[in-house]
């Protein structure tokens, strides 16, 4: 305790890249330098880099390479994140590889996610469409978060971004519903203390997150996303159709995904003095939510081969967290980043250790670039693909107590 | 916990030496591995508080018990129309209760949410195998003295009904020990595989396997089960993927130690299912306690509960068994 309280802090952005027909060589972007920016009045240390595909609804389709997959259906789903490459650095002082990119996936990301579910047997389980076995995401504090006995921490979820599927082509002309009802995920956000009698203790909130309606009922593209809101990823039958009306609701920031300070403050532990707070976790149970996409898809879409697997929705929910009544009052990244980018410990993103941390001073920022492969359906009929990916710094601010 | 040297280097190794040595010798402590466990059937059609076996969780020896970590995950279940998916555990809550303190919450949290270290293995071996590594899990290394063994007792869990165990299909179970000798600082494997032919049926992996015949004592750092694929079929052949589940098993040493059984619970049980030991690879849920965890003095216990957190099928009265173990080491003074 010596008077400095760290807070965690995440630079991240999303990079929503449309790679043209025709393209034959790789294509290289640079990330909005806004986003990678310290504007606030602490240094920022960055210890991680995390990298995920953003809002996909599958994080699979059929193997292309089998007989009759379409090499189409791997850009529709969340395994595009294996083919981006990325350089990293920090205007004309460290340069982590800004000449030659490299593949996100080759540089030994950290372990970070679940076993893997089991494969069928006897063909009684219908484990393959799940996203994952236990699906917790936890943001591991670099430093404990110690928070004075009156001080609070105010910490909101998003409205789920909901599945996208279009009219027409080879689906019937149906709308999309079953897994936009409310109840079909259940979410539930934990700060985990330390300290007490036994143990130490857990402040939860839990909540069954809604669908999120665009405004007018038309999905967002790139364009018109804004700073919070993601675009939404490309899906089987690309292109802006009218997009299918879904029950929800029309506020991006669930009021239901509020912890608020003062649900933290209700459940302080009957002791005394500062509240160590280790992580924070969210545990997101989506198995019903899973069958339902895997059954409307199918009914959706009969002439298509079997379903892949669901991606988790930790890639499909913004998060906001501030300290209340204590540290900097600050949001702790800029608000609407996708869960699974800034809580790192244990997160379907892949996650790097950078070999050397980067402290950015107020008003420092990273240059970041992305490359995505060549287009390679290519010809008569070829297709734009379309990227959406997350990529984000994460670590802690030293704030003055 | 103190901050482990890199495996492998000397460091680590010295460090190893003073945890495994510096309290027998200067202190009179001998550390010992424990495992506390139970199974909880949990309701699908409701959401009940259901109570864990009492006393399973308890300590009926005469040395304190320092709990590190809790591991918990879906019991193996037949494979037929009653299989319970493993991720089921995600709709299960689970609050631990002792001296009418509520851990961690007054309101049960789903067990994934209990989830604070990664323990997957590459997708190939992580539904398969449960590795202990003693060190980094804040446990006490014990210490194999020269001719001393491990009895291993094992047993494959099948359901008698539908299990696919016999004796022209049989299933490997492996259990390996790594460690490192005291004086000499080489590396030791012992490694024994049984080929369990029935189900149910509990048997031990020859000692031999085990046996320290060298001539120092050595510290075993690390402790790994392995469940084998399992041919079910011949012609063709059909295989099952190898599943940690199906198997439960206990340890102690022979010789020197307290010679007592490393993991307890139901007193109508004595193998302990080998999911739990998964604390460093694994694929169950593993809670790490915060700080140093929880002392357990001799006859203190702890109530576990679980509960649906909502009610899956109504007409349903199928039960979900979840494996919970607490995870520790002994202080023999």
């Amino acid at each position: 305790m010596e008077g400095i309280l760290y807070e965690p802090r995440s630079l991240w952005s999303i990079a929503n890249v449309v790679v043209p027909a025709q393209q034959s060589t790789p294509l290289r972007t640079t990330l909005n330098r806004q986003h990678f920016t310290n504007r606030t009045r602490w240094p920022m240390t960055l210890k991680r880099v995390a990298l995920t595909a953003v809002n996909y609804t599958f994080n699979s389709l059929r193997n292309p390479f089998e007989v009759g997959g379409n090499p189409a259906f791997m850009y529709q789903a969340a395994a595009v994140v294996q083919m981006i490459s990325l350089s990293i650095s920090a205007p004309q002082r460290y340069n982590l590889n800004a000449k030659s990119v490299i593949n996100a996936a080759t540089c030994a990301p950290r372990p970070t996610w679940d076993p893997p579910k089991p494969s069928v047997l006897f063909g009684f389980e219908f484990a393959p469409v799940l996203a994952a076995l236990t699906n917790t995401s936890q943001l591991m504090f670099d430093h404990p978060l110690y928070i004075p006995r009156t001080a609070a921490v105010e910490w909101q979820l998003s409205a789920l971004s909901p599945v996208v599927l279009h009219e027409g082509s080879e689906g019937p002309d149906e709308a999309f519903q079953a897994p936009n009802t409310t109840d079909a995920a259940e979410v539930t956000m934990l700060y985990q203390e330390s300290g007490g009698m036994f143990f130490g203790s857990a402040r939860q909130h839990r909540y069954n997150p809604q669908p999120w309606v665009p405004p007018g009922g038309v999905a967002l593209s790139p364009a018109a996303s804004t700073e919070e809101r993601w675009p939404f990823p490309p899906d089987l039958i690309s292109g802006l159709d009218p997009f299918v009306a879904l029950p929800g609701i029309s506020d991006w920031w669930d009021p239901k995904g509020l912890f608020s300070a003062k649900s933290f403050k209700n459940q302080n532990s009957t002791r005394d003095g500062a509240t160590k707070i280790t992580d924070m976790r969210v545990a997101i149970d989506q198995t019903a939510y899973d069958l339902q996409v895997a059954i409307a898809f199918q009914n959706a879409y009969p002439l298509l081969p079997d379903v892949g697997q669901v991606a988790p929705l930790s890639t499909r929910l913004g998060t906001r967290v501030r300290s209340v009544d204590c540290g900097s009052g600050a949001w702790w990244w800029r608000p609407g980043a996708p869960l699974a980018l800034v809580f790192d410990t244990k997160t379907p993103a892949l996650v790097y250790d950078l070999p050397e941390a980067i402290t950015l001073e107020p008003g420092d920022t990273l240059d970041v670039e992305m490359t995505m492969p060549p287009n390679p359906i290519q010809g008569e009929g070829g297709l734009a693909l379309t990227y959406h990916i997350g990529v984000s710094f994460n670590g802690y601010s030293p704030i003055e107590g | 916990m103190d901050e482990i040297p890199t495996k492998g280097t000397n460091e680590y190794q010295q460090y190893v030496i003073q945890l495994a040595k510096g309290p027998t010798l200067y202190e009179g402590v001998v550390n010992e591995p424990r495992l506390y466990y139970d199974r909880l059937l949990v309701p699908q059609n409701t959401t009940i508080e259901v109570n864990g076996t009492p006393d399973a969780i308890y300590n009926r020896e005469l040395f304190p018990v320092r709990l590190t970590h809790m591991t918990a995950g879906v019991s193996f279940t037949p494979l037929s129309e009653f299989a319970v998916l493993p991720s089921l555990i995600q709709t299960v809550g689970l609050q631990l209760r002792y001296h009418d303190q509520f851990y961690m919450n007054a309101i049960p949290i789903p067990i994934p949410a209990w989830s604070n270290k990664v323990v997957a293995a590459p997708d190939v071996n992580s539904l398969a195998m449960s590795t202990w590594d003693f060190v980094a899990s804040g446990s006490r290394p014990p210490v194999l003295a020269k001719q001393d063994t491990f009895q291993v007792d094992v047993a494959c869990t099948d359901d008698p009904v539908f299990s696919t165990v016999d004796p022209t299909h049989p299933l490997d179970v492996t259990v390996t020990f790594t460690g490192f000798g005291l004086m000499s600082k080489r590396p030791y494997l012992f490694s024994g595989t049984l080929h369990l032919t029935s189900q149910n049926t509990r048997k031990s992996i020859s000692a031999s396997n085990f046996r320290n015949d060298g001539n120092e004592p050595i510290i075993i750092t690390d402790m790994t089960v392995l469940v084998g694929p399992q041919v079910i079929d011949d012609q063709p052949p059909v295989f099952l993927q190898g599943d940690i589940r199906r198997v439960a098993l206990n340890v102690r040493q022979v010789g020197s130690g307290t010679g007592s059984w490393w993991f307890s619970g139901p007193q109508n049980t004595s193998l302990c299912p080998a999911q739990l030991l998964g604390i460093t690879t694994g694929r169950v849920v593993v809670h790490q306690f915060p700080g140093v965890g929880q002392l357990f003095g001799p006859a203190d216990g702890m109530t576990v509960m679980m509960q649906m957190l909502h009610a899956l099928d109504p007409q349903s009265d199928q039960l979900t068994p979840i494996d919970i173990g607490f995870v520790g080491y002994i202080m023999v003074t």
